[in-house]
């Protein structure tokens, strides 16, 4: 909301330098988002060049078509000549001048100037070129009575202040003129005043016998009046209305336009002029749209509307989507010369709905969805007829044509203060309450059934003060949070801190970061066409997104079912920025469509590893990262959290088919591993291999370890056997070392593998493990021989369990 | 070898003892067994010594260039949203907060309704909502989490919930996902003065000792009364610097007392306990703690960005 300061002045006396005005008001609640110097400075030694003038004689430029050199009065002795290029320049005309020493808002600074041989002694001036209007055809011309040489800031408002206020939703009131006035007033302690008595010509011919109003929808219409204005004559504003207009951030259009909006402007309801000669039979139907109903509105784009929508109707056709804009086709014209003037009070939530399905906002539907006063109405009228009447010409016809469904009376509310106290932790004295209460427009009396309560009338416009505590606020506000003191709250029991997840989840992020794998945070929402370019089999839920209904963009317009997409696109930028190490990790959810409620989101660890792991030095010899070390840095994140992962063969679409495992905790599936699919890397754009991972933390975290126990691992010795076992070439790692455990007995503790042997001391087709046995009693040494019998035992159940021979 | 080898004067004594007179055994045997241990003794002496001198000899020659850089051990970097959201978190779990979490894909009922905003609220205008359905959406805030929390538990509450947000904006100052932490607390004698505490240990915990606060009035349908909070410009101390756009402060979030209807949603009787919520943007803390100028960073994902912090 653009609020200039002279018109707010015609409301409150602004006391304050602007900017302090503008702090106050930031710090009661009302934030200025700036305040902006329009038009030409206010410097007095600027503004004292710019003076009313009276054109004595203007003739052709002799040699130039387009200008004219004009002798023009400016309260000196002598008249100062001034070469002028506008076509509606003529002797006679008074107009605004600037002279040498003038800067005009753009910046262009009038000095004494030879065009085409005729030295010009100022400048002649539009609106445009104060800053009135956009763009102007010609000068301004003045109304005669000013007097040549009058400083022009007197009569015109060349150096404007505009606050630029953001008002919050629960405001409505202070989307006007006269509502930031009277908010200026209530915290500033000076006294608002406005007019509310207007007096205009009416005719004895009545309103109602040209028109007729029906209200077929009240609940989206409680109240709709208009009136009829016979005569007028629709034509460009005057200069002081188009200079508010443009000054309040809007585009002047004709005179008629221009005042509905200023009193728009002015008192926060919008108003709707129809030519009542396009009203057909005079009638004015306030109802639903019907399904499929066309409007081409005013911006000339066509709308076609749904049965929520309310239009305002004549008898054949819809002229105006109710309270967001007009048609064309009922639109005030030069050849306009009756008007139906309408002030209407809609339904704020269809309003929004309204605007919102069709994209449309204006000023009008931002003010009636918010919920207007209905009590507006009247004088919106008043206002509006008396300010036509003298600008446009023209007589009202008698009467208002109102239909009101129900009448808006203030409200009453109960205030204790001490309730005050209890919200803010600060006394405000019962009497500077009332005082607050009564600058905001408020009555209060004393509860004569109890003197802890004041009975607070609230004014209609300010729809927002339901309950006590709206009240609460509004003291509070006015009161001063400045005044607060600083205390901590009163804590009555326990303690805080982090769950054992949150801290597994820190510690995890910790050990990948020491590890030297640098954290991303990628969009949860992602390109549909990546999740396409992981091969994934079409009946795998993940390879079916859930999409976004109202997605920014294309590709961000489904919820990730993996972390990998993203990691890979995210490695592929810091490639092109030729970063050659790109270990990446990142924490995030992923989402999964579940029928009835909400998705489920999984919180998932993901992994991508590309290029050298060691970072190239004179130590050390870049090495590019492999399956076994990503492992790796999943087995440590295991062994922190005291999980016992297994890894088995696996087969997924996106990595490569040799080497990829999935990873099982306690039973239930937790992940995947393995080398990115040489074709996916490439669909992502990466060259070389991509090793990555993802852990399912749901999975993993319920199976770390709670509380760990004292184990005594320190009376009793280990006793360490190696053995090499020769098995079949394709039999996995795991599968040996599961068939070690299950064959050694309770006394084997530990299996590892230690090196893989294949080559020509062993037979083809065979592959030798060496695997480390460590045996350990809680209660005893173990003897060599006892642990000689375990082991041959076990390579005995081993030769029938998997085929192991003993390598010799 | 003279006195000590095998063949030697000392050891063949040793070794005759037997043969001496049982009288005389004891004597020759303790003196010629301390002799031996005597001159065993300055024989290692010696040796350290000449062993010392070829060691201090072979490390003098033995050196290295102690100026080359230490062996690379990769070292890993948090995102700044991650170090930044620890930091917040620490604060608040040192003055006795609970973490919640709660899901990022969220009912109307959560995201909007239970907080005081009913359909067709204006305020909802505000959030720009991304949809999945009807009324299945991303949460526009981490506000839903309070709710979550009061649902299970009675007061006193003291919590923290950070997490992702989404909203469907995006420009120069906006992404169309960030991070927030949202707070609550719910309590008998709970005020606006404890909320104003509270922030001021935070923003002094994690913008430094000497900054100042101060509270807006501003709006929120779920608070009431609402404000914006300021912290004084730690740029130029509060004096007006490009920052903080010459004002001296710099907005850091928004808070107020939890609104009644938002207990009445959870069943908390709002005449017994009140209560106070803010939330802060993870990006906006971290950009002011940081200098960092363009939100955008925060999710390129450009390492030459992740490591630095």
């Amino acid at each position: 909301m653009k609020a200039p300061v002279s018109w707010l002045s015609e409301h409150v006396v602004v006391g304050l330098p602007v900017d302090e005005l503008a702090s106050r008001l930031a710090l009661t609640g009302t934030e200025v988002e700036r305040v902006a110097a329009v038009g030409v400075s206010p410097h007095p030694d600027v503004l004292k060049w710019f003076v009313v003038g009276k054109v004595l004689a203007c003739e052709k430029h002799p040699d130039a078509d387009k200008l004219s050199v004009c002798a023009v009065d400016v309260g000196e002795d002598e008249p100062r000549t001034i070469v002028c290029g506008a076509p509606n320049v003529g002797a006679g005309q008074t107009v605004a001048v600037s002279l040498p020493g003038a800067v005009l808002p753009n910046g262009m600074a009038i000095s004494k100037a030879k065009l085409r041989g005729v030295t010009s002694y100022g400048m002649i001036l539009s609106e445009a070129e104060v800053g009135f209007e956009a763009k102007s055809p010609g000068i301004m011309v003045l109304p005669d009575d000013w007097e040549a040489g009058d400083p022009l800031a007197d009569r015109l408002p060349l150096a404007e202040s505009v606050l630029e206020v953001e008002v919050t939703p629960n405001r409505p009131d202070c989307l006007s003129i006269r509502g930031l006035a009277r908010e200026i007033a209530a915290v500033t302690g000076e006294t608002y005043c406005e007019e509310t008595e207007y007096m205009f010509p009416v005719s004895s011919r009545e309103a109602a016998d040209d028109i007729s109003v029906e209200v077929l929808d009240p609940d989206l219409c409680p109240r709709y009046a208009a009136r009829v204005i016979t005569g007028v004559s629709v034509a460009e504003s005057p200069i002081w209305l188009k200079a508010r207009i443009t000054h309040a951030g809007m585009r002047p259009v004709n005179n008629v336009v221009d005042v509905t909006n200023y009193v728009m402007w002015s008192v926060g309801q919008p108003l709707h002029a129809f030519d009542l000669a396009m009203v057909e039979g005079g009638r004015v139907i306030a109802r639903r749209a019907k399904a499929g109903e066309t409007i081409v509105t005013l911006d000339d784009t066509k709308r076609v509307l749904t049965d929520d929508m309310l239009v305002i109707a004549d008898a054949v056709k819809p002229s105006v989507i109710a309270g967001i804009m007009g048609s064309v086709d009922s639109e005030v014209t030069e050849a306009t010369t009756t008007l139906l003037l309408e002030a209407a009070n809609f339904h704020g939530p269809s309003i929004m709905r309204t605007s919102g399905a069709l994209g449309l906002r204006s000023e009008s539907s931002t003010r009636f969805e918010k919920g207007l006063d209905r009590n507006l109405i009247p004088l919106a009228l008043d206002m509006a007829c008396a300010m036509l009447t003298e600008i446009c010409g023209g007589v009202v016809s008698a009467g208002t044509v109102d239909v009101l469904a129900a009448e808006t009376r203030p409200s009453q509310l109960t205030l204790r203060p001490h309730r005050v106290e209890q919200m803010l932790g600060a006394i405000v004295p019962t009497a500077e309450i009332e005082a607050i209460l009564g600058r905001l427009g408020c009555d209060v009396d004393e509860d004569p059934g109890d003197d802890a309560r004041l009975l607070v009338t609230v004014p209609t416009w300010r729809a927002d003060l339901e309950r006590e505590i709206d009240l609460v606020e509004e003291i509070a506000r006015i009161h001063g949070l400045d005044l607060l003191p600083s205390t901590l709250p009163p804590r009555t029991e326990g303690r805080g801190g982090l769950t054992p997840d949150q801290q597994a989840v820190r510690r995890i992020t910790d050990a990948l970061v020491g590890a030297g794998l640098d954290e991303v945070v990628t969009y949860s929402f992602i390109e549909p066409g990546w999740m396409g370019h992981l091969r994934l089999e079409p009946a795998d839920a993940r390879s079916a997104p859930i999409p976004l209904t109202n997605p920014l963009s294309q590709d961000q317009s489904v919820m990730r079912t993996m972390l990998l997409p993203g990691l890979l696109a995210a490695t592929r930028r810091n490639l092109a920025v030729r970063e050659e190490r790109v270990h990446l990790f990142e924490i995030g959810h992923t989402f999964h469509a579940r029928e009835g409620g909400l998705p489920n989101e999984h919180r998932r660890l993901g992994v991508t590893l590309h290029g050298p792991w060691e970072v190239e030095s004179w130590t050390a010899k870049a090495t590019p990262p492999d399956y076994y070390l990503c492992k790796g840095v999943l087995e440590r994140v295991f062994a922190l959290l005291g999980v016992r992962a297994v890894f088995q063969v696996t087969r997924e679409g996106f990595l490569h088919p040799g080497r990829s495992a999935a990873i099982t905790v306690a039973g239930v599936a937790g992940g995947w591993l393995g080398e990115v699919h040489p074709l996916v890397s490439r669909a992502f754009d990466i060259s070389g291999p991509v090793v990555a991972a993802e852990i399912d933390l749901e999975v993993i975290l319920p199976a770390a370890r709670g509380v760990t126990l004292f184990e005594d691992l320190l009376t009793h010795p280990v006793l360490e056997q190696d053995v090499a076992l020769v098995v079949a070439e394709d039999v996995p790692a795991t599968a040996v070392v599961e068939a070690v455990r299950a064959a050694g007995g309770g006394l084997l503790r530990d299996v590892e593998v230690f090196d893989v042997y294949t080559g020509p001391q062993v037979a083809e087709g065979s592959k030798s493990l060496a695997l480390r046995l460590t045996y350990r009693s809680p209660d005893r040494t173990l003897s060599e021989n006892e642990v000689n019998q375990l082991r041959d035992t076990m390579l005995a159940e081993l030769k029938t369990t998997i085929g192991a021979t003993i390598r010799t | 070898m003279l006195f000590l080898g095998r063949k030697a004067s000392l050891t063949t004594l040793l070794r005759s003892i037997p043969e001496l007179p049982m009288a005389e055994r004891p004597n020759v045997g303790k003196f010629g067994n301390l002799v031996k241990r005597e001159l065993e003794a300055a024989l290692e002496a010696r040796q350290a010594v000449l062993e010392a001198g070829e060691l201090v000899d072979a490390l003098e020659h033995d050196r290295l260039d102690v100026t080359l850089p230490g062996r690379t051990l990769p070292l890993g970097h948090l995102h700044l949203i991650t170090s930044t959201r620890r930091e917040i978190e620490d604060i608040f779990v040192s003055m006795g907060y609970s973490v919640a979490e709660g899901p990022e894909i969220e009912t109307d009922y959560y995201n909007f309704e239970a907080l005081n905003h009913p359909a067709d609220h204006p305020a909802r205008s505000l959030h720009d909502t991304f949809f999945v359905s009807d009324d299945i959406l991303l949460r526009t805030h981490t506000s839903p989490v309070q709710v979550r929390v009061m649902e299970k538990k009675r007061p006193p509450v003291y919590v923290i919930a950070p997490g992702k947000a989404y909203r469907r904006d995006s420009d120069a100052t906006h992404t169309p996902m960030f991070h927030q932490v949202e707070g609550l607390v719910v309590d008998e004698g709970v005020t606006l003065a404890d909320l104003k505490g509270t922030l001021e240990v935070f923003a002094r915990a994690m913008f430094g000792s000497d900054r100042q606060i101060r509270l807006r009035p501003h709006f929120f349908p779920f608070t009431e009364p609402s404000v914006e909070v300021d912290v004084s410009c730690m740029i130029c101390d509060g004096v007006g610097c490009r920052l903080c756009k010459r004002s001296g402060w710099l907005e850091i979030l928004g808070a107020g007392m939890v609104d009644p209807n938002v207990f009445a949603f959870v069943g908390y009787d709002s005449e017994k306990y009140t209560g106070f919520a803010f939330g802060m943007g993870i990006e906006r803390i971290a950009m002011l703690k940081h200098g960092v100028t363009d939100l955008r960073l925060f999710y390129e994902n450009d390492l030459r960005f992740v490591r630095q912090f």
